[in-house]
C-alpha cells in the first residue's frame, strides 16, 4: 500500500478512534475502583478524633485498617505523641499499625513519596528503625517503609539480614524484596539463606529465597548457602507444603545450587548424601504434568550418579533411613506425597532398591562400567506414560 | 425393603440402578458411622494446627487504649452506601437552561444504535429496561425495553440515565449503585412505588416515573426480619418451577446451587424438584471406580457432593449414602500433594484452583458430618493447607489474587468460614465471616463472572456478627436489586453466557433463603442424620430409617416418644420430625404426581413416581394405581429403532438407511440446513407462533406439538420473533425434507432459547443456550418427502429467537479399526 499523507490522516483518525474505546472494552463494566472505594471510605471516618480513630486500628480486615491508618497520618503533629505511645502497645496490630502511621506521617513531613532520596534525614529515619525489627509485628512495617524508599545502606543490610531472621514468613519475603535493591552479593546470599531456614516457610518465600542464592550459585560467595540448602532438603523439601502443584521451583532451584557446587568434597561435608538420597527417594513425580517436577528428578538422578566411593557408607546409612521411613508412613500418607495413585510403596521401594544398586556398584569396585555380575539391574523406567515432557527421562541413558 | 414390580410398570434401568443403589446402601451401612478414632484424632490434630491463626483479631484491649473497637462500632465505621444513597424529599430536577445547554453540548453527537453488547448489557432491576455502560461514565444508555413492564412506553432505546430520584451521578463514580438503591427505594411505601429518573432523551434533559409498585421495604437487617425478602424466596421458587424443568440442571453451573437453593426455600413442591435432580446426581456409573482417581472432576465432584450431603442431612434418604461415599473418595484421593485441589482429581492442569478447593474442603467436611467413614490423611491435610487463610483470603488458585489484596477473594474466605463450621470450628467461622464482611466493595471482582462472591458470600458473613453482617448486606443491596428482572428472576447483574437463568436464580437467591435456617449452608442445627443414636433403641429407630422401615421407625419412635421418662428424647423427637417431615412432602408429591398425570406430562409422572419410590423404598397403593394407569411406554424420544414404532403414536417414523453417496469424508463435511432459519428466507417452512404476554401462565393449548394440531387460532409470521424477558412462547415450524436425513442433526438458533423442543410430536430436547445438540436418534423422527414439525416453547430472554435445523454428514466407521481387529 501507497503510505500518501491521506493514508495517513486516516490511519491516525481510525487509530485514535480505537484508542478511544479502549477503555470501555477492556475494563468490561463497572466496579467499584480504588479511588471510589477510598472516596467512600474517607467520607466515613470524616470527623473522627484521632483516639476513635486509633481504636479501629485493630480491624479483622487489613483493608479495611489501612483507611484508619491514613486517615491518623493526616492528622498532623499533634498526633504524633498518641501514635508514639501506640507504638508500645500490648496489642501487636495497634502498634505495627501505629508504626505505619507515624512513618506515613513522617514521610508526608518530608514530602517523599514512594521511592526517597538517600538524604542525612533519611538515613537517621531508617537507623532510628533498627531496633524495631527486633519486634515481629513492627518488623513487617519496617520492611514495608524499607522497600518503599530503596534506600541501600549499612542500616538497610542490617536490617534486612534481621527481618531475614524473623519467625514471620511474611517479614521474610519482605526482606526477599529488600534484597533485590541491596547492592551486595554477600548480604543477598546471607538474606535468601536464612529466609530459607526459617520456620513455617511457604513454596512461595522458599522460591524466592533460593532464586536469591541461586543468582551467585557458580561464585564462591554462595558456599556459605549450602548448609541451608541442604537442611531444606534433608527436613523440608519432601514435607505435605512443598507437594503443591507449583512447589517445584524451590526445589528445583536449589538443586540447581547443589549441582553447581557438586564435587567430591561437598559430598564429605554433613547430610548431603543424605539429603540427596532423600530427595531422590521422596521425590516421584506427581501426578502432575508440571515439568518442573521432572527437572528436579533428572538432577538428583545426575546427582546420584555422580556419588563416589567414599559416600557409600553414607548411602547406606541413608537407605536404611529411608527403609524405616518407608515401613513406618502409612500408604495414605505416603500417596499424598504425590497426589494419589495407587501402590505408593512400590514406587518408593524402587527408589531405594536403585540407590542399593548404586551403593553396591561403587562397593564392587567398578564406577566405570557399574556392571559387576550378580547385581540387581536398574528399575524399569517410571512415569513416562504419566508426565508429558518426562519422555526423555531414562535411567539407562544416564547411567551409560 | 420391599420391592414390588407393579402391573404394567415395566422395572427401567432406572428402577435397576436405584435399587442396586439401596443394596448397596445396606451391605455398606454397617461399616457407615462408626467412629473413626484415627481420623478423627488426625482432625482434630490438624484443626488444632490451624485454629488459632490471625486470633489477635479477637483481642479487644489495647495497653494504651483501653477498650478497642467492638465489631458493632467496626460495622459503623464503615460507608453506609444506602444510607448515603437515599432519596431526598424533591425527586425531581430542574433543570435551568445553562444546564440543558451544557447536557446538549455534551450529548448531541452520541447516538447509539441499540447494538446489544451481549455480557456488558444490565438489567436494570425490576423496572424491564436493560441498560449498559456509557463509554464508562456515570451514566447509563437504556438498550432494549421489555414490552409491558413499568420501563414500557416511559423510557426509549438510547435513553441516557444521569440521575434516580433526584440525585444525580457523580462523577467518577459507578452510577449503578445510586440507581439500584434508587430502585429499591422507589418500591416503599414511603416514596409511592413510583422511580423518578433524571435522563437525556434526544440531547434534553428530563424527569420520566416509572410505577413499579409498592413491593414493601427492605429491612435495616435484610434478608434476617424482612418480610419482603421472604416474598422475594417464595417469587424466586415460583419462578423456577414455572420453567418447569425435568432437573436442576443447566449449561455448566447449572446445578451447582440450584438443589441448594431449592432446598433452603423449605418449599415442599421444590423438595420434590430437588429429590428427582439429587437422585440424578447421585447415580454412580456402572463401572465407575474411585481409586482411578483420574475420571474426576473437581468441581462436578465437590459441588455434588455439598448438594448430595445436604440432601441426605435434610431428609434421611439413605439411598443417596454411597454416593456420598463414592465422590468423597474421589476428592480424597485427587488432592494435591500440599492438600489442595486443581480443577480435575488428581490436580493437573496449571496448578490448585483453591476456588474449587474450598468446595471440596466444605464437600469432605459435609459428607463426614453425613457420618462418612474417611481416611485419616486428606481431610486433615487439607485443613492445613486452607487453613492457613483463616481470618484472610485465599487467591482463586495458587497465585496472587486478584484485584486489590485481600479484596479480590471470590468468596474464599466466606467458603472457608462455612466449611469450619461444618467442621464443629465455630469461632473460626465467627472470625473467617467477620474478615469476610468487610470485602463489600469487591463482590462484582473476581472469577466466574463473580458468580461465587454472589452466592457464597452472604452465607459465609452470616456466620460472624449480626451487625457486620448487615452493614455488608445494606452495602450490596444495590448489586441484588438490579438483578431482579420482572420474570420474577435473579441475575448478577452483568448479563452474560456463563449460566442460564435458572442457575443465576439460584446462586443469586441464596442469600434470601438465610433467615429460613433449613440447610447446613444456610445455618441449619445439627441434623439428627449427623448425630450418633445415643442409645441401642434409638439406634435400631435410625438403622430401620436407613433401611427405609417404615414401620419399625414409626413403633419405636412412638413408644420411646410417649414414655416421657426415657432420657433421650430430644434424638427421638428429632428423629420421629425427620420422619413426618417426608411423609408430609411424599403426601405433597403424591399430589403432584396426580396434578402432572392430570396435565397429561407422562414424562414428568413418571420421574416424580421413580423418585418418590426410591425415597420411599416401597411402591405405596396410591402410587401403584397411577403408575398402572402410565403408558407401557411414556412418550419420549426412543432410544433404539426397536422400540419403534410407539403403540401409542400413530406415525410410522421414517427409519433411514445410510445412503452412501450423501457421505463426504470419513469426519464428515460442512453443516447444512434442511429447514432455514425464518430470518434468512421466507421461502422454507411457514413460522406460526403462538404469543403470550403475561409470565409464568401455563394455558391449556393440548397437544401443541403434535403433527396435525389445529393451528388456525395462531399467529403466522415469516421472521424472527422478539419476545420480551421472560415470556413465554409457543412456535410450530413445518418443513419437508426431499433427502435423505443422514446421520446428526442440529438445531440451530438465533438468540439464546430455553425451552421445549419437539419433533414430529416427540420431545426430543431441553433447549438451553444458542445451538443445541440432539440425540442422533431423532433421525428416526424425520418424515421423507411428508411434512415434518419443529415445535418449540421458548423463554424470552430479550433477544430475538429464530431457529432453523442443521444436518450434518455422517461420519463413516473407521474401518481401520475394524482391520485391526481381523
Amino acid at each position: 500500500m501507497k503510505y500518501t499523507s491521506h493514508n495517513l490522516l486516516c490511519f491516525i483518525i481510525f487509530s485514535l478512534l480505537f484508542a478511544a474505546t479502549v477503555p470501555a472494552v477492556a475494563y468490561n463494566g463497572w466496579k467499584m475502583d480504588s479511588e471510589e472505594e477510598a472516596a467512600y471510605q474517607r467520607t466515613a471516618l470524616k470527623g473522627k478524633s484521632p483516639v476513635e480513630l486509633a481504636r479501629l486500628l485493630a480491624h479483622p480486615n487489613g483493608h479495611a485498617a489501612s483507611y484508619a491508618i491514613e486517615e491518623l497520618a493526616t492528622r498532623g503533629p499533634e498526633t504524633m505523641p498518641l501514635l508514639d505511645k501506640l507504638i508500645e502497645d500490648e496489642h501487636p496490630m495497634v502498634r505495627s499499625r501505629a508504626l505505619s502511621a507515624r512513618i506515613q506521617q513522617t514521610m508526608a513531613t518530608m514530602g517523599v513519596e514512594g521511592e526517597a532520596e538517600d538524604t542525612p534525614e533519611m538515613r537517621r529515619l531508617i537507623s532510628q528503625m533498627v531496633p524495631l525489627v527486633d519486634d515481629p509485628a513492627l518488623g513487617m512495617i519496617v520492611a514495608s517503609f524499607l522497600e518503599r524508599v530503596k534506600i541501600d545502606n549499612e542500616d538497610t543490610r542490617d536490617i534486612a539480614i534481621k527481618l531475614s531472621q524473623s519467625s514471620e514468613v511474611d517479614t521474610r519475603r519482605r526482606a526477599l524484596k529488600i534484597a533485590l535493591f541491596i547492592d551486595d552479593s554477600d548480604t543477598r546470599v546471607k538474606i535468601g539463606m536464612y529466609s530459607s531456614l526459617g520456620p513455617k516457610n511457604i513454596p512461595r518465600a522458599w522460591g524466592h529465597a533460593h532464586q536469591l542464592i541461586h543468582r551467585y550459585k557458580d561464585e564462591p560467595i554462595s558456599d556459605q548457602a549450602i548448609p541451608a540448602i541442604v537442611a531444606f532438603f534433608k527436613n523440608r523439601a519432601n514435607t505435605e507444603p512443598v507437594r503443591g502443584m507449583f512447589s517445584d521451583t524451590p526445589q528445583v532451584l536449589a538443586i540447581e545450587i547443589l549441582k553447581a557446587k557438586w564435587s567430591a568434597e561437598i559430598q564429605q561435608q554433613p547430610d548431603v548424601v543424605e539429603a540427596l538420597c532423600r530427595t531422590y527417594v521422596r521425590c516421584p513425580m506427581p501426578l502432575t504434568d508440571e515439568s518442573g517436577w521432572g527437572t528436579l528428578r533428572i538432577t538428583a538422578s545426575e546427582l546420584v550418579t555422580k556419588l563416589d566411593t567414599e559416600s557409600v557408607p553414607m548411602i547406606r546409612a541413608a537407605i536404611e533411613l529411608e527403609k524405616k521411613w518407608l515401613a513406618e508412613t502409612p500408604p495414605l500418607e505416603l500417596a499424598s506425597l504425590f497426589g494419589g495413585g495407587a501402590e505408593p510403596n512400590k514406587r518408593f521401594q524402587q527408589n531405594i532398591d536403585y540407590l542399593t544398586y548404586v551403593a553396591d556398584t561403587l562397593e564392587a569396585g567398578n564406577p566405570i562400567t557399574r556392571e559387576p555380575a550378580n547385581l540387581p539391574k536398574p528399575p524399569e523406567k517410571q512415569y513416562q506414560d504419566r508426565v508429558p515432557g518426562i519422555n526423555d527421562f531414562d535411567l539407562d541413558s544416564i547411567l551409560d | 425393603m420391599k420391592l414390588i414390580i407393579y402391573h404394567n410398570f415395566r422395572p427401567t434401568l432406572l428402577h435397576i440402578a436405584w435399587m442396586s443403589t439401596l443394596l448397596a446402601a445396606a451391605v455398606l451401612l454397617p461399616t457407615i458411622g462408626k467412629a473413626n478414632d484415627a481420623t478423627e484424632a488426625a482432625i482434630e490434630e490438624a484443626l488444632a494446627s490451624v485454629r488459632n491463626n490471625n486470633i489477635e483479631t479477637e483481642n479487644y484491649t489495647s495497653s494504651v487504649l483501653g477498650q478497642l473497637a467492638s465489631p458493632v462500632e467496626l460495622a459503623g465505621s464503615q460507608p453506609n452506601l444506602r444510607a448515603l444513597y437515599k432519596a431526598p424529599e424533591k425527586r425531581t430536577v430542574d433543570f435551568t437552561e445553562a444546564e440543558r445547554e451544557e447536557y446538549r453540548r455534551h450529548f448531541q453527537y452520541f447516538t447509539f444504535t441499540g447494538h446489544n453488547r451481549g455480557w456488558l448489557v444490565q438489567p436494570m432491576g425490576i423496572t424491564g429496561a436493560f441498560f449498559r455502560e456509557f463509554a464508562n461514565r456515570s451514566q447509563a444508555v437504556i438498550t432494549s425495553i421489555t414490552p409491558e413492564t413499568p420501563a414500557d412506553g416511559v423510557l426509549a432505546i438510547n435513553d441516557i440515565v444521569i440521575g434516580a430520584n433526584g440525585l444525580l451521578f457523580a462523577a467518577n463514580r459507578d452510577p449503578r449503585i445510586a440507581l439500584g438503591y434508587a430502585v429499591a427505594e422507589s418500591q416503599t411505601e414511603r416514596l409511592g412505588g413510583t422511580l423518578i429518573l433524571q435522563i437525556i432523551r434526544d440531547g434534553e434533559p428530563m424527569n420520566v416515573s416509572l410505577e413499579l409498585g409498592v413491593t414493601g421495604e427492605y429491612s435495616q437487617t435484610w434478608p434476617y426480619d424482612c418480610e419482603k425478602s421472604d416474598r422475594i424466596v417464595d417469587r424466586l421458587v415460583r419462578y423456577i418451577l414455572d420453567q418447569d424443568p425435568p432437573y436442576l440442571s443447566g449449561r455448566g453451573d447449572g446445578w451447582f446451587w440450584g438443589p441448594m437453593f431449592m432446598m433452603a426455600t423449605g418449599d415442599e413442591e421444590a423438595l420434590e424438584l430437588v429429590r428427582r435432580t439429587i437422585h440424578r446426581m447421585a447415580k454412580i456409573e456402572p463401572g465407575w471406580d474411585p481409586s482411578e482417581t483420574n475420571r474426576g472432576h473437581s468441581w462436578n465432584c465437590s459441588y455434588s457432593l455439598v448438594n448430595i450431603s445436604q440432601y441426605y442431612l435434610l431428609t434421611g434418604d439413605s439411598s443417596v449414602l454411597p454416593t456420598i461415599k463414592f465422590l468423597s473418595e474421589i476428592l480424597e484421593k485427587g488432592q494435591s500433594g500440599a492438600g489442595g485441589y486443581g480443577h480435575s482429581c488428581p490436580c493437573s492442569g496449571y496448578g490448585e484452583v483453591n476456588n474449587v478447593g474450598f468446595v471440596a474442603l466444605m464437600g469432605m467436611a459435609l459428607a463426614r458430618e453425613c457420618r462418612t467413614e474417611m481416611n485419616p490423611v486428606s481431610l486433615p491435610k487439607s485443613i492445613r493447607y486452607f487453613g492457613r487463610w483463616i481470618g484472610g483470603s485465599a487467591p482463586y488458585g495458587n497465585h496472587r489474587g486478584g484485584g486489590y489484596a485481600g479484596r479480590g477473594d471470590n468468596s474464599s474466605a466466606s467458603m472457608g468460614a462455612l466449611s469450619f463450621k461444618f467442621l464443629g470450628e465455630e469461632n473460626v467461622a465467627y472470625r473467617w465471616g467477620r474478615a469476610a464482611s468487610y470485602m463489600w466493595m469487591s463482590r462484582e471482582a473476581g472469577h466466574g463472572e463473580r458468580i461465587f462472591n454472589f452466592s457464597w458470600s452472604p452465607l459465609g458473613i452470616a456466620l460472624g456478627t449480626r451487625e457486620e453482617f448487615a452493614m455488608h448486606m445494606n452495602n450490596v443491596l444495590w448489586l441484588y436489586e438490579l438483578g431482579k428482572t420482572p420474570d420474577g428472576a435473579q441475575r448478577y447483574i452483568q448479563q452474560t453466557h456463563f449460566s442460564s437463568p435458572v442457575s443465576q436464580t439460584t446462586a443469586g437467591g441464596m442469600v434470601y433463603t438465610l433467615p429460613r435456617r433449613v440447610i447446613y449452608v444456610t445455618g441449619a442445627d445439627k441434623s439428627v442424620f449427623a448425630m450418633k443414636p445415643p442409645c441401642p433403641q434409638l439406634d435400631q429407630a435410625a438403622e430401620a430409617f436407613k433401611q427405609k422401615d417404615w414401620t419399625t421407625v414409626r413403633s419405636i419412635l412412638h413408644a420411646y416418644t410417649a414414655d416421657t421418662s426415657q432420657p433421650h428424647q430430644d434424638y427421638a423427637l428429632k428423629l420421629l420430625d425427620a420422619y413426618q417431615r417426608m411423609e408430609r412432602n411424599a403426601s405433597v408429591t403424591m399430589s403432584l404426581i396426580k396434578k402432572s398425570y392430570a396435565a397429561g406430562n407422562l414424562e414428568k409422572t413418571k420421574r416424580q413416581l421413580e423418585a418418590l419410590e426410591r425415597l420411599l423404598g416401597e411402591m405405596r397403593p396410591e402410587m401403584t394405581k397411577i403408575a398402572a394407569m402410565l403408558p407401557e411406554k411414556p412418550k419420549s424420544l426412543p432410544r433404539t429403532k426397536h422400540v419403534m414404532p410407539d403403540a401409542q403414536n400413530t406415525l410410522e417414523p421414517y427409519v433411514h438407511e445410510i445412503d452412501m453417496s450423501t457421505m463426504h469424508s470419513k469426519t464428515g463435511g460442512d453443516w447444512e440446513f434442511i429447514l432455514r432459519p425464518a430470518a434468512a428466507t421466507q421461502a422454507d417452512g411457514e413460522m406460526f407462533y403462538f404469543y403470550r404476554a403475561s409470565v409464568g401462565e401455563r394455558p391449556d393449548l393440548g397437544r401443541w406439538y403434535d403433527i396435525d394440531y389445529d393451528t388456525t387460532d395462531w399467529r403466522k409470521t415469516s421472521g424472527a420473533i422478539n419476545p420480551a424477558t421472560g415470556e413465554q412462547v409457543w412456535i410450530r415450524r413445518t418443513f419437508t425434507t426431499v433427502a435423505n436425513p443422514t446421520a446428526y442433526k442440529l438445531l440451530q438458533t438465533q438468540g439464546t432459547l430455553v425451552g421445549d423442543i419437539y419433533l414430529n410430536g416427540y420431545r426430543i430436547a431441553d433447549g438451553s443456550g444458542e445451538e443445541s445438540n440432539l440425540r442422533p436418534g431423532i433421525t428416526c423422527l424425520l418424515r421423507k418427502d411428508q411434512p415434518n414439525v419443529l415445535a418449540i416453547r421458548v423463554v424470552g430472554t430479550g433477544r430475538p429467537i429464530d431457529f432453523g435445523l442443521r444436518a450434518s454428514p455422517p461420519v463413516i466407521p473407521n474401518l481401520d479399526n475394524v482391520l485391526d481387529d481381523f
